[in-house]
């Protein structure tokens, strides 16, 4: 098995493949620039990214490479899926919060101005696209983010690259993609880390043959604000960092739209509702760790052989 | 020259005369005024709106489209993030410890 580790959009990204062949090891080697190039056009933090260029002409009619439409469209798909649970349009509200810039140079634990009260999203539904064209129309007085759409959209694009050579992995950060099951006939396994050790212990673990996992938390990328701690996950319906019992929540699903989607509004609808919203979901399991240290599992969850430790 | 003055000095013929002029250039009020030959030869367009696709036309690519994404497996560019390529043994069919490590090929999922 061959297997590339490297860093992209701010995390630590791997891809493996099962074949090793020099044509898998290419499409292996060419995985990080693809990363490197759709960071450059996604990344919200970049001032000359495709999506900062965008955003500034919001409420006019531009055109997108492909790479930009796709994504918006995608994230439209995911909003419609979880009734604006997840939204791209959060972004004035995220940056209000105060991430306003990459985690990595806010201070730890910086004590930053409080936010306003509330700053509703909800513009997803008013985005316009026009596909004829790859024009897209951002409503006027809100903003874009993609970043938690995009993570999980490059590990799909990128297993896409490597499964025509056979069994293959891209772990994007957290948001994995699974081509399989391996060679010897078994799947692939998902360790779920522990949101309550920063010491890279884990939770417990997955087996997860094909498709895709993803894991939503606000155990990570949370500052303090003079009002309290904040964190980068926010409920569109108050425009605030979501108020939840959860600290994390994990799905397994055979669509990396589903997966990202569904991890996210499990967590900010939290313990109870999120468990009976993923259960609702056709082909979606998952588990939510809470903040009290409970761990709550959908009741078909045990075909992944999950197994706490 | 006073106020007054200044106001004296257009007489009711120079206005007629500048806003003859006006018109001839078809600047009054925004309306070419035409003769009928004129009219003739140059019909005005109906008021319809413009078509959509001509404002797309006029859209801004904002950067230009890559080609590397679609295009077939290429030898492997230079990138500019720091990369480790290992080979690896395939991870054992069996649960892995709490600290991780559950071989090659193994993954972690978490939020990021």
């Amino acid at each position: 098995m061959l297997q590339l580790d490297f860093w992209a959009m701010g995390c630590q990204m791997r891809a493996a493949t099962e074949v090793e062949t020099t044509a898998a090891e290419w499409a292996l080697r060419a995985i990080p620039a693809q990363f490197e190039l759709w960071e450059g056009r996604l990344s919200r933090f970049r001032p000359d990214s495709e999506l900062s260029q965008m955003n500034l002409r919001a409420g006019d009619w531009v055109r997108v490479s492909g790479t930009l439409y796709d994504l918006i469209q995608r994230a439209r798909e995911m909003a419609a899926a979880t009734e604006g649970l997840v939204d791209p349009t959060i972004l004035p509200a995220l940056e209000l919060s105060g991430y306003d810039r990459p985690f990595a140079e806010m201070q730890p634990r910086e004590l930053r101005p409080a936010p306003p009260p509330e700053l509703p999203a909800g513009l997803w539904s008013s985005i316009e696209l026009d596909p004829d064209r790859s024009a897209v129309r951002v409503p006027e007085g809100t903003l874009l983010d993609l970043g938690g759409v995009a993570k999980g959209w490059a590990a799909a694009k990128s297993l896409e690259s490597l499964h025509s050579n056979g069994p293959a992995l891209v772990d994007a950060g957290g948001d994995i993609a699974l081509a399989g099951p391996r060679e010897d006939g078994a799947a692939w396994p998902i360790d779920v880390a522990d949101p309550w050790q920063e010491d890279g212990r884990n939770v417990g673990q997955l087996w997860v043959a094909s498709g895709f996992v993803a894991t939503s938390g606000r155990d990570r990328r949370r500052w303090r604000t003079k009002s309290g701690w904040r964190h980068h996950l926010i409920d569109p319906r108050s425009g605030q960092p979501a108020v939840t019992d959860a600290l994390t929540a994990t799905v397994v699903a055979p669509d990396w739209r589903a997966a990202e989607a569904a991890a996210k509004a499990a967590l900010i609808l939290g313990r109870e509702r999120g468990r009976s919203w993923i259960e609702q979901q056709p082909g979606l399991e998952g588990l939510l760790l809470l903040e009290d240290g409970g761990i709550v599992t959908s009741s078909g969850l045990d075909q992944y052989q999950w197994r706490a430790w | 020259m006073t106020r007054k003055n200044r106001r004296a000095s257009f007489g009711t013929g120079e206005v007629k005369a500048l806003l003859t002029a006006l018109a001839v250039a078809g600047t009054v009020g925004g309306w070419a005024h035409l003769t009928a030959s004129e009219a003739a030869e140059e019909p005005v367009e109906p008021a319809t709106p413009t078509p959509l696709a001509l404002q797309f036309a006029a859209l801004p690519t904002l950067v230009p489209e890559p080609t590397a994404i679609d295009a077939p497996p290429q030898p492997p560019a230079p990138t500019p993030t720091a990369m480790v390529l290992r080979r690896v043994d395939n991870p054992v069919s069996a649960p892995s410890s709490a600290s991780g490590g559950g071989g090659g090929g193994s993954a972690r999922t978490r939020s990021s």
